[in-house]
C-alpha cells in the first residue's frame, strides 16, 4: 500500500567535527539541496516534519544554535504557505518521514520537507553538567550513569553475558562497515581503513564500548523531500517508495533505565508493525540500512526485525553475510559509525541513492527494497522500507 | 528537604569513597537527586538506611521508578515497603571519561543494573561499591549500602552480598 514517495535528498556540505556557521544555516543548505535534486522550487514546499530534539546531555534550546524548528525553517525558506506541519519529541528521523508520507498521501500537503539538525558544540560532547537531577535523572545522574555511551553500554555488556558474544564478533562488522565508509568522499572517515586490532585495542569509553563504538558527534543537516506517490506521476526524476514504517517502539514496563530486555521488545514490536505495512517480508530486503549511532544496535535491531533471531545477531553477521557485496548488505555507506552522527540521516539518503542507481563504485547491483531505520528502539525509533516502484 | 539521622550515619559503610579512587582532600561535587511526589519516600526511606520500593497494595507488584497508579490491575494504592537490599547484578559497565560533572578524578568508575530479588525485571541503578570493578559482572550478587553524600541525601548503592 504504497501512496507517497522521497522524490530528493541532500545532506549539509562538507560533514565536519565543528562548523564555522550555526545549524540554522546548515539546515537551509540542506533544505535547498534537497529541493533541487527534487526538481521543485522551494516555494511548492507546503509542509514541514521534524524531529526536533538535540539528542545530546546539556543541550541548549536555541533555535537555528541547538535544533531547528518547523518555525524556523519555515521563516528561512521564506514560506508563506504551510499547510501542515509536525515536530516530534520523543520520535526520530525515520519517525519523521513516516509522518510527513501520511500527510501526503492524505492531501494535507503536496510536498513535505522532513529534516533532521545535529550539533556538536565545542568541548566535551553530552557533558552532563546539572547539580540537581530531577525526573528521570534523579536515579541515575547521582551515580555518574547521565552519559548515553554508559546507558547503551549496559544493554550491550548484557547482550554479550547473556548471549555468550565477545567483542571480536562485533569486529566483523565495524571493520567492514569502516570500509563502506571510507569510500564514500563527504564521511568523515573518507580513505580510512581500519583492521581488527585498531577495533579491539581501541579507547575504552565505557567498557565494553570504545570510540569505535561510537558514532561520532559532527556539524550537520540531512533533509528529503516526500510526496505523494500520485504527484510522482507529474516525472520527478527517480522517485523512491515509501513502502511502509513503524515508529517509536513500546515495551511494557518502566524501568529506570532501558534494559536489553526493553530493546529487545521494543524492536519487535516495531519489527511486527513494519511487516504489517508492507507487502514484503524480511527475505525481501536487498539492502538493510539500520541504525548503527551505537555498535550493539546493530544486533538488536537485526533480531528484532526479524532477521534472525534473537540472541543470533552475533553469527549472523558473520561470514561476509552483511558486507556489500553479501546477501544482507548492511549500511552501504558505512551508517552513522562511518558518515557520523546524522541520527539517521546516513542511513536514508544512501537507501535513496542506491534505488536511483546513484552510489557509483559503492552500487549494489538493482535493489528494489531497502530498510531504514534510526533511534533506539525502547521508545525513539523509526524503521521503513523504501522501494524503486509503487507496488 | 529530608534531614539525615546522623547517628544512623556514623555506621553506614564509609569505604566507598576509598573505592572510588579518590585523592586525599578532593570531594566531588556529584549530582544529587531531586525527589518528585512519586518518589519522595523512597529518598526519605533511603536518609534512613532503608530501600524501600512501591509496591501496589492489592495485586503486590512492584514499580521502580515509582508509577501513578498500578500498572498491572490500575489499583490506585500504592505503598513503599523496605525490600531485602538482596539482588543480582544483570549488566555493568565501567566509564573511563568523565562525562557528568563531579565524577573528575574518580574514573575508572563502575556502574550496575541491579535486579532484585523482590521481582524479576524489578531493576535500580547504582555504582559498585566497597568491592574492586573487576570482580563483578552479570550474575554477581550484591546487597544495598548506604553512602550519604550531602546533609540531606543518602545515595542507596550496592556492594558485595557477601
Amino acid at each position: 500500500m504504497t501512496s507517497a514517495a522521497i522524490v530528493g535528498a541532500a545532506y549539509s556540505h562538507p560533514i565536519v567535527r565543528h562548523a564555522d556557521v550555526p545549524i540554522g544555516a546548515l539546515a537551509r543548505q540542506a533544505a535547498l539541496a534537497a529541493i533541487n535534486d527534487a526538481e521543485i522550487r522551494s516555494s511548492e514546499i507546503d509542509g514541514l516534519a521534524v524531529y526536533v530534539n538535540p539528542s545530546r546531555m546539556g543541550a541548549g534550546t536555541t533555535d537555528g544554535i541547538d535544533l531547528v524548528s518547523a518555525t524556523f525553517m519555515a521563516r528561512s525558506l521564506g514560506l508563506s504557505e504551510v499547510h501542515w506541519s509536525v515536530q516530534l519529541n520523543p520520535g526520530s528521523f525515520v519517525g519523521s518521514i513516516a509522518e510527513a508520507s501520511r500527510a501526503v498521501a492524505s492531501g494535507a500537503c503536496k510536498y513535505a520537507l522532513v529534516w533532521r539538525a545535529m550539533h556538536n558544540p565545542p568541548g566535551q560532547f553530552g557533558r552532563y553538567t546539572s547539580r540537581e537531577a530531577g525526573g528521570a535523572d534523579q536515579y541515575l545522574a547521582p551515580y555518574g550513569l547521565s552519559n548515553y555511551v554508559m546507558q547503551h553500554a549496559l544493554q550491550y555488556s548484557r547482550y554479550l553475558a547473556k548471549y555468550g558474544a565477545t567483542r571480536e564478533h562485533l569486529a566483523t562488522y565495524i571493520v567492514g562497515n569502516r570500509e563502506n565508509a571510507a569510500q564514500v568522499p563527504e564521511s568523515v572517515f573518507f580513505g580510512k581503513g581500519i583492521d581488527k586490532e585498531d577495533y579491539l585495542d581501541g579507547r575504552v569509553i565505557a567498557h565494553p564500548y570504545t570510540l569505535l563504538d561510537c558514532d561520532m558527534p559532527v556539524d550537520v543537516c540531512t533533509a528529503v523531500v516526500v510526496t505523494s506517490a500520485a504527484s510522482t506521476a507529474n516525472g520527478h526524476r527517480r522517485p523512491v517508495y515509501i513502502q511502509g514504517s513503524a515508529s517509536l517502539g513500546y515495551r511494557p514496563e518502566a524501568h529506570v533505565i532501558n534494559t536489553l530486555e526493553d530493546f529487545e521488545a521494543g524492536a519487535a514490536q516495531v519489527g511486527r508493525t513494519l511487516w504489517k505495512n508492507v507487502d514484503i517480508g524480511p527475505d525481501d530486503i536487498d539492502i538493510a540500512n539500520i541504525y548503527d549511532g551505537f555498535s550493539g544496535f546493530v544486533y538488536f535491531l537485526l533480531e528484532g526485525y526479524g532477521f534472525c533471531s534473537r540472541g543470533e545477531a552475533f553469527e549472523f553477521i558473520q561470514d561476509g553475510r552483511v558486507a556489500r557485496n553479501g546477501q544482507l548488505p548492511i549500511n552501504t555507506n558505512g551508517g552513522s559509525l562511518g558518515m557520523g552522527r546524522l541520527h539517521g540521516g546516513a542511513q536514508v539518503v544512501e537507501a535513496v541513492r542506491q534505488i536511483q542507481q546513484r552510489c557509483g563504485t559503492r552500487q549494489v547491483p538493482e535493489p528494489q527494497h531497502v530498510l531504514v531505520s534510526s533511534g533506539n528502539p525502547a521508545n525513539s525509533h523509526g524503521v521503513m522500507v523504501l522501494s524503486k516502484y509503487p507496488d | 528537604m529530608v534531614k539525615l539521622n546522623l547517628e544512623q550515619a556514623e555506621t553506614i559503610e564509609m569505604g566507598t569513597r576509598a573505592s572510588m579512587n579518590l585523592p586525599p582532600g578532593v570531594q566531588p561535587v556529584r549530582p544529587t537527586p531531586v525527589a518528585d511526589t512519586l518518589s519522595k519516600p523512597f529518598w526519605l526511606a533511603a536518609s534512613r538506611g532503608e530501600l524501600a520500593i512501591q509496591r501496589c497494595n492489592r495485586c503486590g507488584k512492584y514499580f521502580h521508578p515509582p508509577t501513578v497508579h498500578c500498572m498491572q490491575c490500575n489499583d490506585a494504592e500504592l505503598v513503599f515497603q523496605p525490600v531485602s537490599g538482596l539482588g543480582t547484578v544483570v549488566a555493568v559497565t565501567v566509564m573511563h571519561e568523565a562525562r557528568v560533572s563531579g565524577f573528575e578524578g574518580v574514573t575508572p568508575y563502575t556502574c550496575v543494573l541491579v535486579e532484585l530479588d523482590e521481582q524479576q525485571g524489578l531493576s535500580i541503578a547504582s555504582n559498585y561499591v566497597g568491592g574492586r570493578g573487576q570482580d563483578v559482572r552479570a550474575g554477581t550478587r550484591v546487597r544495598a549500602v548506604f553512602e550519604p553524600v550531602d546533609v540531606d541525601t543518602v545515595l542507596p548503592q550496592f556492594g558485595p552480598a557477601s
